[in-house]
């Protein structure tokens, strides 16, 4: 393996992930140009002004209006050509992509994720694609999606804070207690991908680990028939620990709140 | 300018000496005793978690078996959680804050602006006694039967309640830190006051050494934000002593509709200013020793000191781009990000005024300023890398990974470490009246900076290929397994920083009992603590000095008597 | 520590106390901002089904600390006029008003521990109790300062002793403040 493919970020296998990287290195040849500018002055001055070459120095204070100008004038252009430029393209992202959520309509995979120590718990609707019924259903360790269609999670946590990470989609966002956090992306790659918990949560953090399964759409289908039939016949209606999800609507934090002084779902539940 | 201590008698038995001395020299050197002892307890530290790192599951060499019996040496993960939280703890509470603002603050600041004494010579030896209680909480956390604090640094509520981290070590961390704010509060009024009333007849504030003015921001943000931490870990404790639900929400909490985030609000209105506590005094420094090395007036010495005030006023603004993956609303992500950015232009007139420093100066490359060109070096990669994290998309993929603990190792600990090295080499004659020994002072430099650039250059790298922080073993993940070399590659590089530290300690430890005698001014420069013996007499000044020029004057074509320098004592020629 | 010039500037104490007293305001302003993002989380408030606790004794606490903040004022105007007998009993009145605060105080905290709003009983009793400890602890600090006060009548005319009863003084009207405005955030409204 070179060095390169060696240091290289995983393979991105969402529809927007790319923006990341190029953003990346956008900043990156930026930066190394500024910085190449700051090492030639650091070394080029060091070498040619060295008490050894040069003897009279020039008294200055560096407040003539010439000199004056010329550090503003850097520091304008590294506000200009660096910050202002990525702050824009960054905040297009964002809004265009990342915070760009997929509308109530619109026909996607929902999946709800409870993070506890250590451990994902994934949530798929079911057959009536109402949550947190008898029909839905639960995986750990485990989140199977279909290729090729958005993917929106809503994300909790247990017990302390957590942050759902995908490596393959650059993107993160913590899972935390008392609140809906949400992520989409759009996969196209099939194949089994990495899933971590990039937010410290104690000791077995590391372990914190699950996979995703992306399914061409026919395999999805499959492994979904199955899964239902299974979680019909297997789900445990005693089991407390099944009915840890929530309505899909509530996903304001707000909304959270209210939900469990109505009808005690997501918290009470939890508790008992 | 108004006020000056009188002449005092030097006190005269061991403990009005050397324990509960009055005289900020002797406090000076209390903390950087005290700083330099936590700094080696966290760099060990770091070793242990880069060795866990490289070569999961082996022995820690020679101490591992001595530490960790029941796992013949082998660090365990819950051992490991400890020992991340309180390298970093330890680093920045206990190491670069005594040594950067307590053991430079007090030695340097009544010395470089004329005063006999800090305003508040008792305030100032409570401070350092505090500062003692609170090292003695902190690894008193140690020793109780759950181990020490294991949240991170950071200690994120709810793991940082009871939820997820049960016993005492905790409790005795919040309550360590919250001490440590009291002490260093104390440390800052005292420091403000001084450099208002006390410096010499004819200082003005552009008068001051760039030190002086980087050590006075540090105080003032200190006194203004320790505070906002004070209220966030005391509230920390009474959710773990008195069952209070301030940070406790979701399942875990059993009654309680808190906020864990909150937490993490106040944590960084103060982590953020934090970070230019550390690093402003080393900045100070770098910026009067590239001038006094480079035997030319400051480049702009206003404009850094400008700069320097703009930065802090900004770093009170910025701090939620911390917290981007908490989901803020969009307006207040945006609103941080742009914030964030803006420090680029006092950081960027910064860094034009050191090389405008150096530009056409005659630069005498020895120790502290070979360190002092090092930080301008090592802060420029640490700024730049800054600005990934600032913007919200890639700090999407990097928050949390290894990216991070470079980006921030690069700005909090490499440029500082640097720093207060370049002081140590400076002001070393002036504190124990001997010099250091140059050539060891060179090894060592040349040793750091390989070693230290190693280690957090290989940390950007593994962080950009998403191997995330806080991991006991990474490689447990797939996709993280072809980082093991480059692992490697770090936990080596830490290990020749570490073993580069050897000539360090042995330069200081010799020199201080067999270097070469001290003259009273080795480095030919104009600042006041200067005009006096090496080491200064009890009172520091027969008489009050009066201030007649700028602290940079050097290559005065106009000065006739072979030197290149001017006391500040002296009317400018 | 010595004047060394004519030059007009503010005493050393003075502006340590006014540094000092920003750290103060931050503590507090941390915990109010804690309050407020806490507060406005919710969309009932008291939380969960909490009645609000009776006024009786906020309304004694602050009465008693704005009356004790006026007597201090009070003792202070009569030691500038030298008048030892009117401004000892000042003090004393405002020292002894600053003990019925802290008893007010203490009843409060039974009060709600009866009506089941004990410390861990949630968020709201938990900023109810908290903060209010805080604030108790800083009357402790208070009182402490008031007894530094007591020995005034050796010192007319002394400087520094002036400075005293200014910094004291400031720092007790700070904590009414601060008083005022949680009886209004925290119980009033």
């Amino acid at each position: 393996m070179s060095f390169l493919e060696r240091i290289a970020p995983p393979e991105i296998i969402s529809t927007n992930g790319h923006l990341i990287d190029s953003l990346f290195m956008y900043t990156t040849v930026m930066a190394t140009i500024f910085f190449i500018f700051v090492c030639l002055g650091l070394f080029g001055f060091s070498y040619k002004y060295s008490a050894k070459r040069n003897k009279k120095v020039d008294y200055t204070y560096g407040n003539r209006k010439k000199q004056l100008k010329a550090t503003l004038l850097i520091g304008i252009l590294v506000f200009v050509v660096i910050d202002l430029t990525i702050t824009y393209r960054s905040n297009n992202d964002m809004i265009a992509e990342f915070w760009n959520f997929p509308k109530a309509d619109e026909d996607i995979t929902r999946i709800e994720v409870l993070a506890q120590q250590w451990m994902w718990n994934f949530r798929h609707a079911g057959a009536d694609g109402e949550f947190n019924t008898a029909d839905d259903v639960l995986s750990n360790h485990d989140l199977h999606i279909p290729v090729g269609k958005k993917v929106e999670f809503r994300i909790t946590s247990k017990d302390v804070i957590h942050s759902l990470f995908f490596p393959n989609a650059r993107i993160k966002v913590d899972a935390m207690p008392g609140r809906i956090s949400r992520l989409w992306f759009e996969p196209t790659k099939t194949g089994v991908y990495d899933i971590a918990c990039a937010e410290m949560c104690g000791t077995h953090h590391y372990k914190m680990q699950a996979k995703l399964h992306v399914h061409s759409p026919e395999d999805y289908a499959a492994w979904k028939a199955e899964a239902e039939q299974l979680a019909i016949i297997g789900n445990d209606t005693e089991n407390i620990d099944n009915y840890w999800g929530w309505q899909w609507e509530t996903s304001g934090k707000e909304d959270l709140a209210k939900n469990s002084e109505n009808d005690e779902s997501v918290v009470m539940k939890e508790n008992n | 300018m108004t006020y000056a201590h009188g002449k005092h008698a030097a006190p005269t038995t061991f403990l009005s000496k050397y324990v509960f001395s009055y005289d900020h020299k002797v406090i000076g050197k209390q903390f950087l005793w005290y700083g330099i002892f936590f700094l080696g307890i966290g760099g060990m530290m770091a070793l242990l978690i880069r060795w866990t790192l490289a070569f999961p599951g082996e022995a820690f060499p020679v101490l591992g078996p001595l530490l960790f019996p029941y796992t013949d040496g082998v660090v365990p993960p819950d051992t490991y959680s400890m020992l991340f939280t309180l390298h970093g703890t330890i680093m920045i509470f206990f190491a670069i804050t005594p040594i950067l603002i307590g053991a430079f603050g007090n030695y340097c600041i009544p010395l470089m602006i004329g005063a006999r004494d800090m305003a508040f010579p008792l305030f100032n030896m409570l401070s350092f006694h505090i500062a003692v209680i609170s090292g003695v909480l902190l690894l008193a956390s140690l020793f109780t039967p759950m181990g020490g604090a294991a949240g991170g640094w950071t200690s994120y509520p709810t793991l940082s309640t009871l939820v997820g981290s049960p016993g005492s070590g905790q409790t005795l961390w919040c309550l360590s830190i919250f001490v440590l704010g009291v002490s260093s509060t104390m440390g800052a009024v005292n420091y403000i006051t001084t450099v208002i009333c006390f410096r010499a007849p004819g200082m003005g504030y552009f008068d001051m050494p760039l030190t002086i003015w980087g050590l006075w921001l540090t105080a003032i943000l200190n006194a203004i934000f320790l505070p906002v931490l004070g209220a966030g870990v005391m509230l920390l404790t009474f959710d773990r002593v008195f069952g209070t639900t301030f940070f406790l929400a979701g399942a875990a909490a059993t009654s309680g509709s808190g906020d864990p985030i909150l937490f993490q609000h106040v944590f960084w209105i103060f982590g953020h200013p934090e970070v230019y506590i550390l690093i402003l005094p080393a900045w100070g420094m770098v910026s009067d020793f590239l001038s006094f090395f480079a035997r030319k007036p400051a480049f702009g010495a206003k404009a850094t000191a400008l700069s320097m005030t703009t930065i802090t006023i900004l770093s009170t603004l910025v701090y939620g781009h911390h917290m981007f993956t908490t989901q803020m609303s969009p307006l207040l992500t945006q609103t941080f990000m742009t914030l964030t950015m803006t420090i680029s232009i006092p950081s960027a007139i910064l860094f034009a005024n050191w090389l405008g420093t150096l530009y056409k100066g005659s630069i005498r490359f020895d120790s502290p300023m070979l360190f002092s060109l090092g930080v301008v070096f090592v802060f420029g990669l640490g700024g730049l890398t800054g600005l990934y994290l600032g913007t919200v998309s890639t700090d999407l993929y990097l928050h949390d990974t290894y990216f991070v603990v470079g980006h921030f190792h690069y700005t909090m600990a490499a440029s500082v470490l640097l720093g207060g090295f370049a002081g140590t080499y400076f002001w070393f004659p002036k504190m124990f009246g001997r010099m250091m020994d140059e050539k060891l002072a060179k090894i060592h430099f040349w040793i750091t900076m390989i070693g230290l650039n190693g280690v957090f250059m290989g940390m950007m790298v593994v962080g950009f290929a998403g191997m995330h922080r806080r991991l006991y073993n990474p490689f447990v993940y797939e996709f993280l397994e072809k980082l093991i070399p480059i692992n490697k590659f770090i936990t080596y590089s830490a290990l020749l920083m570490g073993v580069g530290q050897l000539p360090f300690v042995w330069n200081f430890v010799y020199s201080l009992y067999k270097g070469k005698k001290a003259p009273q001014n080795p480095w030919e420069v104009g600042t006041l603590e200067w005009t006096i013996p090496s080491p200064p007499i009890h009172y520091n000044f027969e008489e009050i000095p009066t201030v007649k020029c700028g602290p940079h004057e050097f290559g005065n074509p106009n000065l006739k008597d072979g030197r290149d320098f001017q006391y500040q004592t002296e009317e400018l020629v | 520590m010595q004047k060394i010039s004519t030059q007009d500037m503010k005493h050393p104490k003075e502006i340590a106390f006014t540094i000092l007293m920003v750290s103060w305001v931050m503590l507090f302003a941390s915990l109010f901002l804690s309050y407020a993002l806490l507060r406005f989380k919710e969309t009932n408030w008291p939380p969960m089904g909490f009645e609000s606790v009776s006024l009786l004794w906020p309304w004694v606490s602050t009465i008693s600390i704005l009356l004790s903040s006026y007597f201090l004022h009070a003792f202070s105007k009569f030691y500038d006029l030298k008048n030892i007998k009117k401004a000892n009993k000042n003090l004393v009145i405002t020292f002894l008003l600053g003990l019925v605060f802290l008893v007010s105080q203490k009843m409060l905290w039974s009060h709600m521990n009866e009506v089941g709003l004990v410390v861990s009983s949630g968020i709201f009793s938990s900023i109810l109790h908290g903060f209010t400890w805080v604030h108790a602890a800083h009357i402790v600090m208070g009182l402490i300062g008031l007894c530094f006060l007591r020995k005034f009548y050796n010192n007319f005319g002394d400087e520094s002793f002036q400075l005293r009863i200014k910094h004291v003084s400031h720092f007790w009207h700070f904590l009414d403040i601060v008083w005022i405005l949680m009886f209004l955030t925290m119980f009033l409204f």
